[in-house]
Parts: structure tokens; sequence; C-alpha cells
């Protein structure tokens, strides 16, 4: 357990002390906050286009339903920040078990008494948390926002729960591809290209049949986080990504058996 | 090994964009398909092989036993995932307007339904069309609660189909029953939402509710007049519900049959000839149901034929200080109702929560003739209420003056009364209003579930007895969030948190430099 705390302390130290974690933070917040006040704006601007007396008035019934803070901030907030999150989290997860194997130091940590699965839950938990605080600290801004205006902060809670899974996930992905390479640059762009495969299926719909269609769609994550933006908490979605979770830290495991064997 | 599952994932990726850019997908999302997919397949293979022949068995026992914690966790993940989606929890609505949460009828007609046959919902809609995501989620919320089956069809896919069912624009909804030994029965819904499905559902469901009399020639609501003061609204959800409607001219109908559903007297403006009365009388001697809207100051002969069964109309008007000037009443006038007697069934779903709004009420005075008679006051004006003699009150512009020395008290103003008179029990309940079933009121707040629970108590159809789909308040998701105010915080939180965290960054980066 010592053994398991230092890892843990020490993978926390090697996040903070790098520039790396705060400049992933300072982008995430950063280019959360603009798109959120970008569509805060562009929303209020067609509203009180749609409100104004040349066009009826407020009570004319004259504003459009898709005119609401739903479809026209949280929604494409939660879209653009979504795809975001695909570049993003890679460069976060490509070094966590990369940047070991680079330097050969993933063999200094076996003969600490750990186990390659207490090596395995310290790495994912530690990142876990670092993405949580990321999306956490995205979100200051909209929550103020919203309280503020009176309106949906619950709905804003769960966008703020569909995104956090979304990240969550996409880091279970980044971290099965740095355990698999012992470079930073193909853990990052292998861990890209699964996210973004996995991202939607939609695309597969023109040629496979209804019920392959059906199971695409269960594995893809942006249906999963989509119901988030509307408002909806899903315990099946919650279900989806424990899964995704506990899959990835099975095969994050297996990486250690494989480079016995494969080297 | 590792070079073959590179080519693959990223042949792949670039067939995912390719298909996105293109529909169908054109023949590079094709070859990079099928490139990726032999890749992975080759790269996989080389794996194992290298696998099988590398190492000792001393080495390759842990791989095996990796691989098995591995097709765990799959099976495990799978399992767990399906477990909870095939559990039937329900998803948490957190949405401004709860639109998620199916109400108590929406439920009640799927289960009716779903005891008949297989049950259908298909929804046509653009790929791009932005209201199909949340008739989608409100379609799969009633699927996960019923035998519901969903599914979504893009518009323009199955021409054949949208022929068929007369589908013409997106995000329109065909609810389809196929019911044993029964043609298949269909109904469209052009704008989908729970109100909309459920009445939809409820035509499919084909109830019997009976016939209701409806009572004309004395100056009484018009079934048919579509204006804000009709009562075509009332007539449509009858029918919804399962009703036939017989109106009737009270002078000249002879005796009511005793198969009647129930009697329904809207707002009488005229004098009630003496002998349509006794005949009502007499119906209700048999065991008659009878559902009355009565209005302030009027006096059309109803009033004392009520009395004599214990309900007694008061003069004058309710003046409820606890409700404000509500949709341009004058303060006191419009009472919002929110105590119910919650153990009568048409009160039954109604609470503090779920208020019924009365545009100009009387009240009335109950005193049973018989000690068997049940006579409730279901629904009553607050506490702090009390009488103003003058029903001229409701036409002033001026809120009434509260007497010296009158406290207030509860007010009914709807009335329910069952009687044992006959081989059938009598029932009859009144309203002191009748705008509350008008057009322009009969969907504010809980008015319709008051209205409609009402004539399913009189009609002895119990069961039928539900809170209704309510329309959402889409007006309120549409207030705007001040972006004024809101620039403040973006400057102090939107931009200094990340600045500061930039600083922080920078300066870490300094200090492991020069370390």
């Amino acid at each position: 357990m010592i053994a398991f705390r230092a890892l843990v302390k020490k993978e926390l130290a090697t996040l903070f002390t790098s520039p790396l974690a705060y400049l992933a933070l300072t982008l995430v917040m950063l280019v959360t906050a603009l798109i959120f006040f970008d569509h805060l704006r562009i929303y209020n601007q067609i509203l009180f286009l749609y409100a104004s007396n040349t066009m009826g008035g407020f009570e004319s019934d004259t504003i459009p339903d898709h005119i609401n803070v739903r479809d026209s901030v949280f929604f494409p907030v939660l879209e653009t920040l979504g795809i975001t999150l695909i570049a993003l989290i890679p460069v976060i997860t490509m070094r966590v078990f990369a940047e070991e194997r680079a330097r050969g130091t993933d063999e200094l940590l076996l003969t600490l008494r750990l186990s390659p699965t207490q090596i395995v839950v310290a790495k994912f938990a530690v990142t876990y948390g670092f993405v949580i605080l990321m999306m956490a600290g995205s979100f200051v801004y909209p929550a103020m926002a919203t309280v503020e205006g009176g309106v949906g902060a619950e709905h804003l809670l769960a966008v703020f729960v569909g995104l956090s899974l979304h990240a969550i996930g996409l880091a279970s992905i980044g971290l099965v591809c740095s355990a698999f390479s012992s470079s930073q640059l193909v853990a990052a762009v292998a861990s890209w290209a699964v996210g973004f495969v996995l991202w939607d299926f939609a695309w597969a719909d023109a040629f496979v049949s209804d019920s392959v269609g059906h199971v695409l769609d269960l594995i893809s994550m942006h249906p999963r986080y989509g119901s988030f933006a509307e408002g909806i908490v899903n315990v099946e979605h919650f279900a989806y990504f424990v899964g995704l979770a506990w899959l990835c830290g099975a095969l994050a495991r297996f990486s250690f058996d494989w480079r016995r064997v494969a080297g | 090994m590792r070079e073959l599952l590179g080519v693959g994932v990223i042949a792949i990726g670039f067939g995912v964009l390719a298909s996105l850019a293109s529909k169908p997908p054109g023949w590079f999302a094709l070859a990079n398909f099928a490139l990726g997919a032999a890749a992975i397949v080759l790269g996989a293979l080389r794996a194992l092989l290298r696998a099988r022949f590398a190492g000792a068995p001393a080495f390759r026992r842990p791989l095996a036993a990796g691989a098995a914690r591995v097709a765990v966790a799959l099976v495990g993940a799978i399992a767990l995932e399906r477990t909870v989606a095939w559990s039937g929890l329900p998803p948490v609505d957190w949405t401004f307007e709860r639109k998620f949460e199916p109400s108590p009828a929406i439920l009640d007609t799927l289960r009716e339904l779903c005891g008949k046959g297989e049950l259908e919902a298909v929804l046509f809609a653009d790929d791009f069309d932005p209201r199909r995501r949340s008739t989608r989620l409100l379609l799969q919320t009633l699927a996960s609660q019923s035998c519901l089956k969903f599914r979504a069809q893009r518009l323009g896919a199955a021409p054949e189909q949208e022929e068929h069912f007369g589908v013409g624009t997106s995000n329109t909804v065909i609810v389809r029953q196929l019911a044993n030994g029964r043609p298949e029965r269909f109904e469209l819904v052009d704008r989908p939402t729970e109100g909309t499905l459920y009445e939809a559902m409820s035509l499919l469901a084909d109830r019997e509710g009976g016939v209701l009399w409806v009572a004309r020639g004395a100056g009484e609501g018009d079934l048919e007049a579509g204006g804000e003061s009709g009562y075509s609204g009332l007539a449509s959800a009858l029918a919804t519900e399962g009703y036939a409607l017989h109106e009737f001219v009270s002078a000249a109908a002879g005796e009511i049959p005793d198969d009647v559903a129930a009697v329904l007297w809207i707002a009488p403006e005229r004098e009630i000839p003496d002998e349509s009365l006794a005949t009502l009388d007499r119906y209700l001697a048999r065991g008659g149901r009878l559902v009355a809207f009565l209005e302030p100051g009027s006096s059309s002969g109803l009033e004392a034929l009520l009395a004599r069964w214990g309900i007694e109309p008061t003069g004058g008007v309710v003046v409820d200080p606890a409700s404000a000037d509500l949709d341009g009443c004058v303060p006191g006038l419009c009472p919002l109702v929110y105590n119910y007697a919650t153990s009568h069934p048409i009160a039954r779903g109604l609470g503090p929560t779920r208020m019924t709004f009365f545009r100009g009420a009387r009240s009335f005075r109950l005193r049973k003739s018989r000690i068997e008679d049940q006579l409730v006051p279901v629904a009553l004006a607050s506490p702090r209420s009390w009488l103003d003699p003058d029903p001229g009150a409701l036409t002033r512009k001026t809120p009434p003056e509260r007497p010296a020395g009158e406290s207030g008290d509860y007010h009914p103003l709807v009335v329910a009364g069952s009687y044992s008179r006959g081989e059938r029990e009598t029932r009859i309940a009144v309203f002191g209003d009748s705008n509350i079933a008008d057009n322009h009121d009969l969907r504010a707040l809980y008015n319709l579930d008051l209205v409609m629970n009402a004539v399913h108590w009189a009609a002895v159809r119990e069961p039928a007895i539900t809170i209704r789909p309510k329309v959402a308040v889409a007006g309120r998701m549409q207030f705007p969030i001040p972006v004024q105010n809101t620039f403040t915080r973006f400057q102090s939180l939107g931009l200094l948190l990340p600045e500061l965290l930039l600083i922080a960054g920078a300066l870490v980066w300094v200090r492991t430099r020069s370390a």
C-alpha cells in the first residue's frame, strides 16, 4: 500500500511539475469559456431579433421552438467540446505509460513490490482525477453564467456529467494506447484515431444491416453522452463508460504480460 | 506487427472521414475500410503467431491469464451495460421543463395498448432536423418503460412506407398497433410531444367511455365553438378519452335514458324549464350522473335542484387574496387552487404543486339530506378566502374590500356528491365556475385533469382517472441569459482563471528548465 501511495504521489508530481498539465487545463478552460460565451451571445442576438417589436414581441409566439438555451447553447457547446476532447485528451494520456517504457522505468516500478494491476490502477486513478479536475474547471464560468441567468442549472450539470464521462472514456482509450507503445507520439496518434473511430458509427449506417447498425450504435460514444446534452442522465450510459474503463484497465494490465513475451 | 496495426487504424480513420463527407460512401472510403481491416487482421495474426511461438511456457502462461482477464472484462462490461439497459431503470430528467418524465396518463395508455398487441413508434426525420433528438429521446424513454418498440427512419429512405402512412414532413411519428387478429391501425403525429403522442395513443386504445348527454336550450356553453369562450377543446378531450357526445335540448328531450354515461350541463344562462329540471331530477333519482358547471351569479333553476341534493350554491363570488393578478384578473377574483380532498378520486394526483385556475368562481354549502349521502368538497380556495355577496365584483376593475370581521375560510369551488337512492349510485360533480372548462383555460395548469377526472368519476370510470401530459413551457427555456451581466463573469472566470493557470504552467516550466 505504501508503494502504491508513493506511485500515486509520483504520478501527481509528474503531472503538475510538467507545463503540459497547465497548458491542457488552460486550453480546455479557455476553449470552453470562449465557445460558451460565443454561443450565448449568438443565442441572445437571435432571441432578441425574434422577440423584437417588428417580429411581434416576446409574447407573440413568433420565436421558433429551436431557439432555446438547450438547442442554441448547451448542445452545440457539448458537441464542440466533445470533438475538442478527442484531440486534447491524448496529449494528457500519451506520456503516462509510454514515457516509463521509453525511459525503462517501468521495470523499476515492478521491482518496488508493485503488481502490474496496482500500477495500472494508480495511473488510471490519477489520470481520471486530472480529467475530472479539467472538466470541473472548465465549467466554472458556464455554471456561473447559467445560475445568474436562472435557466437550467441542473441541465448544465447533466451536460458537465456527460462531458466528464466522455473525457474519462477517451482517457481510458488513451491510456491503453500509451500502455502498448513506448513512443508518446504513436500513443497520441493511436488514441486520437481510436477515439475518433469510436466517436460515432453513424457513418456506417449506409452499408450495414439494421442489426449491425444497432450494435455499432451501442458501441459508439456519441449517442451515449449526447443524451446528457438533452438533460437526461441515464444509468445505462454510466454503465457503458464504467464498462469501457474496466475493459481498458484490463487491456492496459495485459500490456505488461504482452511486453514480457513480445519485448 | 505494430506497423500493420498503425496502418490499419489510420486507414479506418480516413475511411470514416471519407464516409462522413459523402453518403453513400465512395470508393475511397470503401478501399480504406478494406485496407484498414486487412492490416488489422494481419497484424493481429502476426501478434498471435509471435505469442504462440515466443518464449517459454512460463512466459506464455501469464499471457494467457492476461488475455483471459481481458476477455472477462469484455464480457463483464457488456453484461453490466446490458443488465442496466434491460433493467428498465428510468432515466433521471434534469431538463428545465422535466419534459422526459412521462405522465401517469401516457404510461397507463401504453400499458393498455400493450395488453392488446404489439405497439411500435416510427420516427421519420431528416438527419439535420434539430427536433429529432428530443423526439427520439422521448420515444426511447417511453419504450424503456413499456412494450413500445421504437425505431428511427431517415426521411426519404423508405418512400413506400411514407406514402402508406402519409408522412410528409420531418419529425413525424407513426404509432402503430398490430393487434392479434385485427388489421394494422396507426395514428400519425406530425408535431410530436408527450401530449400529442398521448392523444394518438388514446385514439388507438379505442376506449368505450359511453355516451355523454350535453344539455342545450338554456344558453349553455357550446361544445362546437372554437373561440376562447367556446368549449370545443373540452369536446375534443372527451372524444380522445372515449366519450361519444350527444347534445339534447332539455325542454324537448323526454326522459333521459339510464344507460347514459353522464349528463353534462355547462353554464346555463337562462331559466331551465321546470319539466326539464323534473326530468333531470327523476334521472338522478334512478341513479343518474351529472357534471355541472355553474357561473357565479347565474340562476337557472339548476341551483335549486342541486340544493335539494345537498349541494347549495352560494350567491356572490369567492375572493381569494392568495391569488394575485393572474392573466389579467383583478387580484383575488381568480382563485389559484392548491387545496384538494386528495382522498377523493377526482383529486387523485393533484396537490399543492399541481394547481388549478378558476376565472371567477362561486362556492357551495354542503348539507346532507340523508346520513348515508357522501358530500365532499374536492377543490377549495385558500383559508384566507371570503365571499363577496355581489357577483358584479367580477366586472369591476378594483379588488373587492374584505368586510370588517371577515377572517376567511376554506371555500369549496368543486364538490362531489354520491347518493344511494335506487339500485345504482347517483353521482353529482359541480364546479363553481365554467371558465375552467372553456378553450381559454382548459389546458391551463391542471384544469384539464380536474375537469376530465370529474367526468370520469361521475361516469364511474375511475380507472381512467389520471394526470395528463402537460405542454412544456417552451418559453421558459427561451428567456435570455443576460450577456452583459455574464460578460463580467466571462472576464473574471472565463479568462482570468485560464490566465492564472497559464502563468503557473510557465513558472513550472521555467523552474524545471533552470533546475
